[in-house]
């Protein structure tokens, strides 16, 4: 029952306390309209707002959103920029490819050349070999027939003088030197 | 039988008891959620001029906050990536310019416009909250200051319209082509109320989520004072509520501020 008694007691407390917090003059069951219409707070609202917003654009707005728009420009023009020096760097590509075709082609060329020159030329040498080797031999061949006429003279001599002696061994004394002498040289262009 | 009397009669004293409890933590969550010319607090209690409301001073204190907030905070040093604040808040910054008023204005006239949509957001947000912080209470639960930004976009819909397009221009907005002209004496007043009607909806849906939260809030802290000890569990419900609040702070900020830039980008290019 004491207890009950506390209880009511403590409750009458809170409910005076909060009584007296909502209070201060005004009824306490009075209804409170969260949807009034109050002109002066709009009138507050308003001028709060504004003046927020012209603070603010000076404060903050104008420097912050022209720093980004500064910030953005910037990485624009490097990105423009990159994309110039991609476009020079893929002409640069291409001029690059370019000049290595075209070495490569004049180096072909050049070998093309050197090979045909020393094809040429290891003809010509094997023609001058040729040619000189055929001047040899015939040559050679000219000296063989000089050598054998020559041989051939001297052993017609040979054996015009042995013919002789031994027709002059074989007529005896019969004849003289001179007979004997025409009788040869007669003999010898009969041979 | 004088017994059972008199175990009636306690029960019946203890059901008026709560009943009285319940009706005055009515009227202090009501008090606490509402506007009023005084500013209590645990450390003070302010009876305000006539002139002022509590909501007016929590609004002066937003402004006040933002102004100091981003003069103080935002500093950028020539040639370095931004840090700290600076960096935090650049992000909503450029969050509201390319997402909420490029997005909805066009380039041209979104550039123009973002300051407007930041202060929208920002206002709104450092509103809501403030009412979620001890010693102030949430303006933007108080449909006279929602009314009073719904207003401003309502001007930059009507005005700003007409300012950007030409009035003809403006009201033939509202004539879509080839619709007939009967058809058109119903339309277009149509057309005109929904102007109205839009920041209606924006006054309501701000002022309600607000003024929802926080008496939800409040509701569980004075189940405390009805049931005493017993509803201990809502004090932690009332702190999860709390918390989500703060997710509704940023979210009703960012509703109200995309709405707007959607209203007012229909009015600026209504052939889009």
């Amino acid at each position: 029952m004491a207890d009950s008694a506390h209880k009511t007691e403590v409750s009458h407390d809170t409910v005076e306390t909060t009584q007296a917090h909502i209070g201060h003059g005004q009824d306490a069951h009075a209804e409170i309209n969260p949807m009034e219409i109050s002109g002066q707070m709009v009138v507050w609202t308003w001028v709060l707002f504004f003046i927020t917003l012209g603070a603010l654009y000076k404060v903050a707005w104008k420097p912050i959103l022209g720093t980004l728009d500064k910030r953005e420009e910037e990485i624009q023009e490097s990105i423009d920029n990159a994309e110039v020096l991609r476009n020079e760097m893929a002409q640069l590509e291409a001029v690059k490819a370019e000049q290595l075709a075209e070495a490569d082609a004049k180096s072909k060329k050049i070998l093309e050349t050197a090979r045909n020159g020393a094809q040429e030329q290891a003809k010509a040498i094997e023609e001058k070999a040729r040619d000189e080797a055929a001047i040899l031999t015939e040559n050679a061949h000219r000296d063989i027939d000089v050598s054998r006429a020559l041989a051939e003279d001297g052993l017609r001599l040979k054996s015009a003088v042995w013919a002789r002696e031994l027709a002059g061994k074989l007529i005896d004394e019969n004849l003289d030197d001179d007979k004997n002498r025409a009788l040869t040289d007669k003999l010898i262009e009969e041979l | 039988m004088t017994n059972s009397v008199h175990i009636v009669e306690e029960m019946q004293h203890q059901v008026h008891e709560t009943a009285d409890r319940a009706h005055y933590v009515n009227q202090w969550v009501m008090h606490h959620v509402t506007d009023s010319g005084e500013w209590h607090t645990p450390l003070w209690s302010l009876h305000l001029p006539p002139w002022i409301s509590n909501n007016a001073v929590m609004l002066i204190i937003t402004s006040f906050f933002l102004i100091i907030g981003f003069g103080s905070f935002f500093r950028y040093q020539k040639g370095k990536a931004p840090r700290g604040w600076t960096n935090a808040l650049e992000v909503f910054v450029l969050f509201v310019r390319n997402e909420i008023s490029i997005a909805y204005l066009g380039e041209k006239d979104g550039r123009k416009m973002a300051p407007l949509f930041l202060t929208f957001f920002f206002f709104i947000l450092t509103a809501n909250l403030m009412g979620l912080c001890p010693l102030f209470s949430t303006s933007t639960g108080n449909i006279n200051v929602t009314m009073g930004l719904a207003s401003i976009t309502f001007f930059f819909m009507v005005f700003g319209a007409m300012y950007v397009n030409g009035p003809i221009k403006f009201f033939k907005a509202f004539a879509p082509e080839g619709v007939p002209w009967p058809i058109l004496v119903i339309l277009m007043p149509i057309e005109m109320i929904g102007l109205v009607i839009k920041c209606a909806a924006l006054t309501i849906r701000l002022f309600a989520n607000m003024l929802a939260g926080h008496i939800v809030v409040f509701s569980l802290v004075g189940l405390l004072v009805t049931f005493g000890l017993w509803a201990l569990p809502a004090l932690a419900m009332a702190l999860a509520i709390n918390l989500l609040e703060v997710f509704i702070a940023f979210l009703q900020a960012y509703v109200f501020t995309v709405l707007s830039a959607m209203f007012i980008g229909e009015m600026y290019h209504p052939a889009h």
